[in-house]
């Protein structure tokens, strides 16, 4: 574990109570840190498990959920142990989120000087005052117009844009030292996507160490230095950021990149990865991508799967990746 | 022209609300030749959307017209759109939603043979298994119900329904936008093999320009309910004319760096 870690996540474990059935592991031992002023990339398709990773980590999981092992050390102390109520006083103060849809996350029914203020005041980090001061700095520098007389305003008056930048500033007004951004700009248009990563990029610049959570390798390219790639609820590979997109090496990641349309690759091959992710409560035996693996060796394939070390920096969940590296 | 197959002559679609009139599209002309696949792009509230369902006469425009086939859709008696509806069928961003929860696979794919009546029960059947195997549902699945696919598999149920018909146009409003990537790119393939199998013709709308790039033949291009921009795939996106065209383009982040 590196000194300069702002978050150390060893050996998260998350599973799901069913009816009359086995629980569901949704998280299976998810390893991960994040600098300071850094942005970690979590990319993986739905169900992976990118998702319920950080919600385990910011104990918002649904009540069906249970975290069975691992630690997530964040300033000295173990988020998952701490309890709800030390954890309230970090939520929202030193770890912020920000989320895909600004219309789902905010309330509707109060203003965005509410919102804005609720965490400063909540956490009396400053008087009323000083709360809508740095509120109305907040929405500013998010870049809305007339951030005075808008702070006033609910957030179904604002266009989807300055929506995704109202819940920035409500993330940013606390100065937190960890953002977690789950597919913050998924929702949003093309064209305002690069100018949502520049204003996070601010952040990162401020030292602010960022999770993003992201289907988009684009998106994960601009923004993150590094990746973790996540498969059936585990991490399959870890990687410099380019490094993973120039020179992906799990069979996972090759076909996540093989399969990934691009401007100016119209003459390239598509290479979709056969099948479809695996049903969690019949997640296969060993490695859960071996039945759609085109390199799968049996019996080992199907028996084991553990993290290796295959470069500098570089972490693959395959044997026959050690083996060529 | 024979080879027009549906041709929007300068529509405008404005609808009311009580903000005040939105004009939803704005004196847009627009043709899909035979066999051929137009890309329909742009951002959120550009009107690509409107502008299918008026192509598919699902909606008249407030001005314009709309012909398929050489027949106005706006003059044509209720009888006779009714026999040219089967000839258009569309797939939709949402496979769950667009599929009855309550019907089969195989029933999905053989409803729109019912309610057109044809063939007997029994060839509606093994038709509709034939179309069920041609876009990739293991037919040993056909009686098992939507919600039981993945949603891949739900949006290649959605497109076999889609076919039932066969139809010469098939207009699809985002119809990768709601799947994984590994997804996207086998439903990406199955478009392709079917454009080359059966001839037929597309109206694609997307506002994933690289989805756009590598299935259309030609491209137009909307913002703001305004048509800015028409041309063959290759000269958009080589030299893209338009200042929105340019900016759209530019603000596309690329994955790899060759």
């Amino acid at each position: 574990m590196s000194d300069e870690a702002l978050l150390s996540v060893r050996g998260l474990r998350t599973t799901f109570r069913r009816d009359g059935a086995e629980p569901l592991t949704a998280v299976d031992g998810v390893s991960f840190d994040v600098r300071r002023g850094q942005a970690l990339a979590i990319v993986g398709e739905s169900g992976s498990g990118k998702s319920v990773t950080m919600r385990s980590v910011m104990g918002i999981l649904p009540r069906t959920a249970r975290i069975t092992g691992g630690q997530a050390l964040f300033g000295g102390r173990d988020l998952l142990a701490i309890g709800d109520k030390e954890l309230r006083k970090v939520r929202g103060r030193d770890i912020a989120m920000v989320f895909q849809s600004a219309m789902e996350a905010m309330n509707p029914t109060l203003t965005l000087e509410r919102q804005l203020t609720e965490h400063l005041l909540w956490h009396g980090l400053c008087t009323k005052a000083e709360a809508r001061q740095r509120a109305v700095r907040a929405l500013g520098d998010v870049g809305i117009p007339d951030p005075e007389k808008r702070i006033r305003t609910y957030p179904f008056q604002l266009s989807g844009g300055m929506r995704q930048r109202a819940m920035i500033a409500m993330a940013m007004v606390t100065e937190p030292a960890l953002l977690i951004a789950d597919e913050p700009t998924t929702a949003v248009d093309v064209t305002v996507q690069r100018q949502i990563l520049d204003l996070l990029a601010e952040l990162k610049n401020r030292g602010t160490g960022v999770i993003m959570i992201t289907h988009d390798l684009g998106v994960a390219r601009y923004f993150c230095d590094d990746a973790v790639v996540m498969y059936a609820g585990r991490v399959v590979e870890r990687a410099p950021m380019g490094r993973l997109l120039d020179d992906p090496r799990h069979p996972y990641s090759v076909g996540l990149l093989g399969s990934g349309v691009e401007v100016g690759g119209r003459d390239l091959p598509l290479r979709p990865i056969p099948g479809s992710p695996p049903d969690l409560s019949r997640r296969p035996e060993g490695c859960p991508f071996h039945p759609r693996c085109a390199r799968a060796e049996l019996p080992r394939c199907a028996t084991e799967q553990e993290i290796l070390t295959i470069g500098p920096g570089r972490d693959a969940a395959c044997w026959k990746v050690a083996v060529d590296a | 022209m024979p080879d027009e197959l549906v041709r929007a002559s300068s529509v405008t679609k404005i609808f009311r609300t009580r903000a005040g009139e939105v004009r939803a599209v704005d004196d847009v002309s627009l043709t899909v030749h035979r066999g051929e696949t137009l890309g329909l792009v742009g951002e959120s509230g550009s009107g690509k959307s409107t502008m299918a369902r008026l192509m598919m006469g699902l909606q008249t425009p407030t001005s314009g017209s709309v012909s398929f086939d050489g027949r106005d859709l706006g003059t044509l008696p209720a009888r006779e759109l009714r026999e040219l509806r089967p000839r258009m069928q569309m797939v939709f961003q949402n496979p769950y939603g667009s599929l009855l929860p309550h019907f089969s696979a195989i029933g999905n794919v053989m409803e729109p043979l019912r309610l057109h009546d044809r063939g007997s029960k029994e060839s509606r059947r093994a038709k509709a298994l034939e179309l069920l195997d041609l876009v990739g549902i293991n037919t040993g699945h056909a009686e098992l119900y939507p919600r039981q696919f993945s949603g891949g598999q739900q949006q290649r149920i959605a497109i076999a329904r889609a076919l039932a018909l066969e139809p010469d146009l098939l207009v699809c409003d985002e119809p990768t936008s709601s799947l994984d990537v590994s997804i996207q790119a086998q439903i990406l393939d199955l478009f392709t093999d079917l454009r080359n199998r059966l001839g037929l013709s597309f109206l694609f709308i997307s506002h994933n320009l690289a989805v756009v790039e590598r299935l259309a033949d030609r491209v137009a291009v909307m913002n703001k309910g305004q048509l800015v921009e028409e041309s063959t795939t290759e000269n958009l996106f080589r030299a893209p004319q338009d200042p929105y065209t340019q900016q759209l383009l530019s603000a596309v982040l690329p994955i790899r760096q060759d």
